[in-house]
C-alpha cells in the first residue's frame, strides 16, 4: 500500500479541498435576502393583480443579487428554482404563467409577451413567421393561433398581410391584438429599413370566419398626417372598445441622433366604427368645467410653443387611457393629475376631479426602448389606476407603485419593493422590468 | 479488496507516478504565476494612485475617493491567473495523447509489456482516464487554495478602507473562468464535466483507432470525432432545420444534448474496449 501513496495523497488533497470550497460556499454565502411590499398607505393587498419582475443588484456583494418574480402578491426568489425550471425560465410572467399552464400551445410561438393576448375563456398568438424563424426576413405572413382554454381547441392560421399601395416594409412586428372573440384587431408596425418609412397598420380577423389575405382598415401615418411617429398605448384589457394613441411630430435630430418631437396629439381609435378621434387640448375643450384655466392654460402652451428642446418638452403633459366604452383623459401637474372623462362622440372633455400623485412622475415615465408604445407605466383596469415608477428619496432608487380608485379619486395604496433588512436597503438597487397588470378573472396561475 | 480493484489501484498509482513530476511543474508554475498576479495589481494600484495624488496635487484620501476602491476582482481577471490555468488545460489535452504513444515511441516498446500484464486491457485504459482526471483535479484544488491565500495576501497590503467589499465568494461566483472551474453552480460544473469527459474518451477512441488500424484508423477517427461533435451540437440546430426556433424548450435541448452526449461517451468505451481488446496491435 507505501507505493500507492502519491495516488491516495493526491486524492485525498482534492476530496479534501473540494469539500471545504463548498462548505466554505454555503457558510460564506449571504443569507437568502427576501423582498416585501413596505406599504406607506392602504393595503398591499392591493398589488394582487400586479406582476413584475424585480431585479436586485448589492454593490457590496454582488452574489446578493437575485432576481424576483412577484406574482399573485408573493415575491419568488428565482435562484430557488431547479436546473431545468431555470433552464426554461421567460423573464416575462405572463409568458411564463402561460407555459405553466398551456406548455404544448406556446411549443413553437413566439415567447414574447405582446404576441400572447389571454381572455377569459381564450388565449391568442398573433406573430410573424419571422418572430419564429430568424432565418426569414421581410416576412408578411403573420401567424395566428387560439386556444379554447375549456375544451383545449386550437385553430391556427396563416395569413397574408396587404400593405397599403407604393410601400414595402422589411421588418413586420406585432404591437398589440384586442380580441371580442372571435374578432381580433391586430395592430402591427412595419420598417423599411431603405427610406426609412415606418407604418402602423391595423388589422382585422375573424377567427370563425378566416381569410387567407387581410388588407389594412386603418393606416395611422396616413390618416394622421404630418408624418411623425404614431405610438400604441399598452393595454391591460384586450377587450377595451378604444385605443389610446399618441402622434409625435415636428422631428428634430439631434446631433448624437436622438430624435426630439415637438409637437404631440392624442386620438383614440375607434375598433367599432374604425375612425379616429382627437382628444382636444385642455384649452380648446369648450366643456371643461371648474378646472384651475389658468395653469392648465400655461402647461399646454408650455407644450406646443416648445421648439423641441429636452428640457422645456414635456410629451407626458396629457395622459390617455380606456377602459370598456370609457376614455380617461388626464392632465400631467406632477405631484397631482387632473381627471376629464372623454365623449368620443361629442368629443368633450368632462372634468371629473384631481388625484394625487405619489410623486412628480410615478406613472409617466417613459420606458419603452423601441418607442412603438407609451403608457407602459400607467394602466386601468377594473376600476382601479395602477401606476409604478422609481422613488429617489433614498440615495439608491427604490421601485414605488401606487394604486387608486378612479370614480372617488382617493388612493388605495401606496408603497414600496424594499427588503426586511435596512442596512441592505442602502446597498441594493432594485429594478422592475416586465410591469403587467393581470384584470380580475385572469388568473395567472394554475 | 478484489483482486481486480488491487489491480486497477496499481496501475492508476503506476500511471500517476510517470507522470507527477509533470503535475508538480504545473502546480509550481500556477503558484509562482499566481504570486505574481496578486502582487502585481497592487503594485499598480498604488502607482496609479500616486501618479493621480502628483498630478492632481491631492491628499492619499481624495486620490482613493477618485479612483475607487482596489477589487480582488482585478486580480481574478489578470493574466497572470488566467495563463496558468491556459496552460494547464493544454497541458493536460497533450497529456491525453502522450499518454498513450509514449507507451509505443519511448526508449523501449512498453505497450507490449503494458498489454501482457495480467489484468484486463480495459483497467489500462480505466487507469490512464482517471490519471488525466486526478491531474485536472488537483490543478482545480490548487487553483483553489491559491485564491484563498492570494485574497488573505491581499487584504495585508491593501487598507482595509481601500479595499472593495465585495467577498471572495461573491467575486468568485461572478467570475467567467472560475464558474467553469469551480463548482459554485451545480448544473453548468456537471454540464462542463459531461463534454470534458466526452472529449477525453473520444480522444481515446481515435488514438486507439489509429494504433489499431494506422493511418485508416486515424481518418476513421477523425470521421468520429466530428460525428460525436454533431451530435453533441445537432440538439441546438433542430428548430434552424425546422424553421422554428421555439420548437423545444431549453430545458428539452438540454436533455436531449445530456442524452446524445452521456451515449457518445458510452460507446466511445464500448469502442475503445473492443479495440484494445481485440484490434490493437503491439
Amino acid at each position: 500500500m507505501n507505493k500507492q501513496y502519491k495516488l491516495i495523497g493526491f486524492v485525498a488533497f482534492i476530496l479534501i479541498v473540494f469539500i471545504g470550497f463548498k462548505v466554505y460556499d454555503v457558510s460564506a454565502s449571504p443569507e437568502q435576502m427576501n423582498l416585501t411590499v413596505s406599504t406607506e398607505l392602504g393595503e398591499a393587498d392591493q398589488m394582487e393583480d400586479i406582476q413584475f419582475i424585480a431585479h436586485t443588484f448589492n454593490y457590496t456583494n454582488y452574489q446578493q443579487s437575485p432576481n424576483f418574480e412577484f406574482r399573485d402578491g408573493s415575491f419568488q426568489n428565482l435562484n430557488n428554482q431547479s436546473m431545468f425550471e431555470a433552464m426554461d425560465y421567460h423573464f416575462s410572467p405572463s409568458v411564463n404563467s402561460l407555459i405553466d399552464r398551456y406548455r404544448s400551445f406556446v411549443r413553437g410561438k413566439s415567447q414574447s409577451p405582446n404576441h400572447f393576448t389571454e381572455t377569459d375563456n381564450h388565449v391568442i398568438y398573433t406573430a410573424f413567421m419571422s418572430d419564429v424563424d430568424w432565418n426569414v426576413r421581410g416576412s408578411d405572413k403573420l401567424l395566428i393561433s387560439s386556444l379554447n382554454k375549456s375544451t383545449e381547441e386550437e385553430k391556427d392560421f396563416e395569413v397574408n398581410l396587404q400593405i397599403p399601395d407604393g410601400s414595402s416594409s422589411y421588418y413586420y412586428s406585432v404591437v398589440d391584438t384586442y380580441v371580442n372573440y372571435s374578432e381580433l384587431t391586430i395592430i402591427v408596425n412595419t420598417y423599411n429599413s431603405t427610406n426609412e418609412e415606418e407604418l402602423t397598420l391595423i388589422y382585422e380577423f375573424d377567427i370563425e370566419n378566416p381569410t387567407d389575405t387581410l388588407t389594412p382598415v386603418a393606416h395611422l401615418e396616413s390618416e394622421l398626417g404630418q408624418g411623425g411617429k404614431v405610438q400604441v398605448s399598452t393595454n391591460v384589457n384586450p377587450a377595451n372598445r378604444y385605443i389610446p394613441l399618441r402622434h409625435l411630430y415636428d422631428i428634430e435630430e439631434t446631433m448624437y441622433g436622438e430624435m426630439i418631437y415637438s409637437s404631440v396629439d392624442f386620438y383614440v381609435y375607434d375598433r367599432q366604427t374604425q375612425e379616429l378621434t382627437a382628444i382636444p387640448s385642455f384649452e380648446d375643450s369648450a366643456t371643461m368645467v371648474d378646472g384651475d384655466d389658468s395653469s392648465d392654460n400655461s402647461q399646454s402652451d408650455t407644450a406646443n410653443e416648445n421648439n423641441g428642446t429636452s428640457d422645456d418638452y414635456s410629451p407626458d403633459e396629457m395622459i390617455v387611457l380606456t377602459e370598456n366604452e370609457s376614455v380617461y383623459v388626464a392632465q400631467n401637474k406632477g405631484e397631482s393629475v387632473e381627471w376629464y372623462t372623454f365623449n368620443v362622440e361629442s368629443a368633450d372633455l368632462q372634468q371629473v376631479g384631481t388625484l394625487d400623485m405619489a410623486n412628480e412622475s410615478i406613472g409617466r415615465e417613459f420606458v419603452d426602448y423601441y418607442q412603438t408604445t407609451f403608457n407602459n407605466t400607467m394602466h386601468v383596469s377594473d376600476g382601479k389606476l395602477y401606476a409604478s415608477g422609481v422613488d429617489f428619496n433614498q440615495e439608491i432608487g427604490a421601485p414605488v407603485f401606487q394604486v387608486s380608485d378612479l370614480a372617488s379619486l382617493e388612493i388605495l395604496f401606496y408603497g414600496a419593493i424594499q427588503t426586511d433588512d435596512p442596512e441592505l436597503n442602502e446597498v441594493l438597487e432594485i429594478s422592475v422590468y416586465e410591469y403587467e397588470i393581470i384584470p380580475d378573472g385572469l388568473e395567472s396561475n394554475d | 479488496m478484489s483482486h481486480s480493484v488491487k489491480s486497477f489501484i496499481k496501475l492508476t498509482s503506476f500511471e500517476l507516478e510517470r507522470i507527477s513530476k509533470v503535475f508538480f511543474g504545473l502546480i509550481g508554475f500556477t503558484l509562482i504565476s499566481n504570486l505574481i498576479g496578486y502582487i502585481f495589481p497592487i503594485l499598480r494600484f498604488n502607482q496609479d494612485i500616486e501618479e493621480y495624488m502628483i498630478s492632481q496635487n491631492i491628499s492619499v484620501e481624495m486620490a482613493h475617493d477618485a479612483l475607487g476602491p482596489f477589487s480582488f476582482d482585478r486580480v481574478l481577471n489578470s493574466g497572470w491567473i488566467a495563463f496558468p490555468i491556459v496552460i494547464g488545460v493544454t497541458s493536460i489535452g497533450l497529456y491525453a495523447l502522450f499518454t498513450w504513444y509514449r507507451e509505443w515511441f519511448g526508449k523501449n516498446t512498453f505497450a507490449y509489456r503494458l498489454f501482457m500484464l495480467p489484468v484486463p486491457r480495459t483497467q489500462v485504459f480505466f487507469s490512464k482516464l482517471v490519471t488525466i482526471y486526478i491531474g485536472i483535479y488537483s490543478l482545480i484544488a490548487v487553483q483553489m487554495l491559491s485564491v484563498f491565500g492570494g485574497y488573505q495576501l491581499t487584504n495585508w497590503l491593501i487598507a482595509d478602507a481601500v479595499m472593495d467589499p465585495n467577498p471572495l465568494i461573491s467575486l468568485i461566483h461572478s467570475n467567467f473562468l472560475f464558474a467553469y472551474l469551480f463548482p459554485v453552480d451545480t448544473g453548468l460544473y456537471f454540464t462542463i464535466n459531461l463534454i470534458g469527459l466526452t472529449g477525453i474518451l473520444v480522444v481515446f477512441t481515435i488514438i486507439l483507432l489509429e494504433r489499431s488500424y494506422a493511418l485508416k484508423g486515424f481518418g476513421l477517427g477523425l470521421m468520429y470525432a466530428g460525428f460525436v461533435i454533431v451530435l453533441g451540437i445537432l440538439p441546438h440546430f433542430i428548430g434552424e432545420f425546422a424553421g422554428n426556433r421555439y420548437l423545444l424548450f431549453y430545458s428539452e435541448l438540454m436533455i436531449i444534448t445530456y442524452i446524445l452526449l452521456a451515449l457518445a461517451s458510452i460507446g466511445s468505451i464500448i469502442w475503445s474496449r473492443h479495440l484494445i481488446n481485440r484490434k490493437i496491435t503491439i
